[in-house]
């Protein structure tokens, strides 16, 4: 009710900025929990008091009564409510962040002002029956159905200047659009260009097979070099057509960008808090590429989705559900094994300096009290056994068990018999 | 072709009902057709340099890109060997896409002018292409002056060209069929 009434609208950021929400909303249909939140920056109530300090507007929680119009029936409105941040001691951490489709604003060869240029994210939403035109497909323009759509794929994926991988679920899901429309509307006049169509695995090269069944156009070897507004509104789409060995011109009312899958905002913040790191391109890495592919660099941490590289749902849900494993098997027996080469710090002959406290690539070093004074402590569950701190502690206080400054002598001085 | 000199294809003229032409033409599986290319690498039309060999000619097809292929003349250059249609993986039977094509270009009357001259004699004389004047040389060397084909039994021809009157030869045929 109160996401009817409120009388405060923003761009729904849910729908791209496609229409427009209100201060009091649902997030989107399927949100759980499905509930209501007032959104404080954008609210009236929150906006005059903050101003004049006397409230301007209650709609939501009284109504307006004048106009028989009634607020929240079960009186759940609170305008005292605050966020709040809680603390959880857990023994292991799963993150799964996902990720952040590119904008369109880079790519000022394919006319990004335009309103009828839309990334597929947004089209999506437009295809969307919950979507910013009920599920009917209108150029956000002029809200015409268009006639002729042409997709672009590789949008900034499998690019020197943005991101030398390829993005992985384009390809089907441009065809998934694809099929959608024509199966909606089987007179529209649709264009994909491809590089090339990668449909690897199990039923997806039949759903390639089948989508061109219904008659969309399948442009290979066309990366698109150029979108152009021309003065009657429509747009010229120029390309290249490896099957027909010319280049290819189109006149289309809509054109969708598929465009590539990055690594979400603050991930890299994210990944050093946990002491996870991240790769060239950004997305969090995992231990090994085959046998370690949701374990991080720290200990307890693990990835699952779009945070460790581009994925689509069935891999997502493989390695959410490999993670949510690997981390029963970390927490549910209640003990944990150390590894036997590890570091440990001798407290007695520790001087505290503290030097070995940043050093640490796992954050296992704490400065903790022993015996009345601060000391360096490692601990054992987080230690790695890379040895940075036993080669740079000044007061030779760390063992580094099996690399004792002993073994590595016997070693040299075997070595150097004969 | 443009003027200037670059020949920049323009996709818009690409018209769904001529694919849905050709498909009722018997290319019924043309738009399976995902351009691997292995009847282009067997094509004698290829080989030959024809500029619209086998895969351009299905890929024109499925962007209905009419004018193209009826003013281009490859797909008179198919030899009907048939190769292509044993190798194709997606069995798209890619022969009959040319000869869809063909039936589409008879009936705008968009063939090559011996074409029609082929037309014309397999109606008169039952052979659309066959060498002239062996009478002479025929007897020569001591045979009859018709070979024993369709030329040396008139009773048969005049059947068969009854036969031909009863087909769409009636209605496209641009010479009379006497």
């Amino acid at each position: 009710m109160c996401t009817e009434i409120c009388p405060a609208r923003v761009p729904n950021e849910y729908n791209f900025g496609l229409d427009q929400r209100r201060a009091a909303y649902i997030e989107y249909p399927q949100a759980v929990p499905k509930k209501a939140v007032i959104d404080e920056p954008n609210c009236l109530y929150f906006k005059s008091i903050k101003k004049t300090g006397k409230p301007a507007c209650e709609i939501c929680k009284k109504g307006i009564p004048p106009k028989g119009i009634q607020g929240c029936p079960a009186d759940a409105i609170k305008f005292d409510d605050k966020d709040e941040y809680m603390n959880i001691r857990v023994g292991a951490v799963i993150i799964a962040t996902g990720f952040k489709p590119m904008p369109k604003h880079y790519f000022k060869e394919y006319s990004p002002h335009s309103p009828d240029v839309i990334t597929s994210m947004e089209f999506e939403r437009i295809l969307s029956a919950t979507g910013p035109t009920g599920g009917e497909l209108k150029r956000p323009s002029d809200g015409t159905k268009p006639k002729t759509i042409a997709m672009i794929s590789c949008v900034g994926s499998r690019d020197e200047r943005y991101h030398p991988y390829c993005s992985k679920v384009c390809c089907m899901y441009m065809l998934k659009h694809a099929r959608i429309l024509k199966e909606k509307y089987p007179d529209i006049k649709l264009y994909l260009f491809f590089i090339d169509v990668r449909t690897a695995g199990k039923d997806f090269e039949e759903f390639y097979v089948y989508t061109r069944e219904l008659g969309a156009k399948i442009i290979r070897g066309g990366r698109v070099s150029s979108v152009d507004v021309k003065p009657n509104g429509k747009l010229r789409v120029r390309g290249f057509d490896v099957d027909l060995c010319s280049p290819v011109e189109l006149e289309a009312d809509l054109v969708v960008l598929a465009t590539a899958i990055e690594p979400p905002d603050g991930v890299e913040e994210l990944g050093s808090m946990f002491t996870a790191t991240c790769g060239r391109e950004g997305f969090l890495r995992e231990v090994h590429t085959k046998l370690y592919p949701v374990e991080t660099q720290a200990r307890g941490v693990f990835i699952a989705g779009c945070v460790q590289g581009p994925k689509d749902i069935p891999e997502s849900i493989a390695q959410a559900r490999a993670a949510a494993s690997a981390t029963a098997a970390l927490v549910i027996p209640g003990k944990i094994k150390f590894e036997a080469i590890i570091s440990e710090v001798d407290r007695d002959k520790c001087s505290s300096c503290g030097v070995c406290v940043p050093l640490c690539p796992y954050t296992a070093i704490r400065i903790v009290e022993y015996k009345g004074k601060e000391k360096a402590y490692i601990e054992p569950a987080l230690c790695a056994g890379c040895g940075v701190c036993a080669s740079a502690c000044p007061s030779r206080a760390i063992t580094f068990h099996g690399f004792t400054t002993d073994q590595i002598m016997a070693q040299i001085e075997a070595l150097t018999e004969a | 072709m443009e003027e200037g000199g670059v020949n920049v294809i323009d996709l818009t003229q690409g018209d769904e009902s001529f694919v849905k032409e050709l498909i009722a033409l018997g290319a019924d599986e043309l738009r399976e057709c995902i351009q691997c290319g292995k009847c282009g690498a067997t094509c004698p039309m290829a080989l030959a340099g024809l500029e619209f060999f086998i895969k351009r000619i299905v890929h024109a097809a499925n962007l209905g890109l009419r004018d193209i292929l009826l003013e281009d003349s490859s797909v008179w250059g198919c030899q009907s060997c048939n190769r292509c249609v044993e190798i194709c993986p997606m069995d798209i039977k890619p022969y009959e896409v040319i000869q869809a094509v063909r039936r589409a270009a008879v009936k705008v009357e968009a063939c090559p002018a011996n074409t029609y001259e082929g037309l014309r004699n397999l109606y008169r004389f039952g052979h659309a292409v066959f060498p002239k004047g062996f009478e002479e040389r025929r007897k020569k060397v001591g045979l009859p002056e018709k070979p024993p084909t369709a030329l040396s039994f008139d009773e048969f021809r005049k059947k068969y060209q009854e036969l031909l009157r009863q087909t769409i030869l009636e209605e496209i045929a641009p010479f009379p069929l006497d």
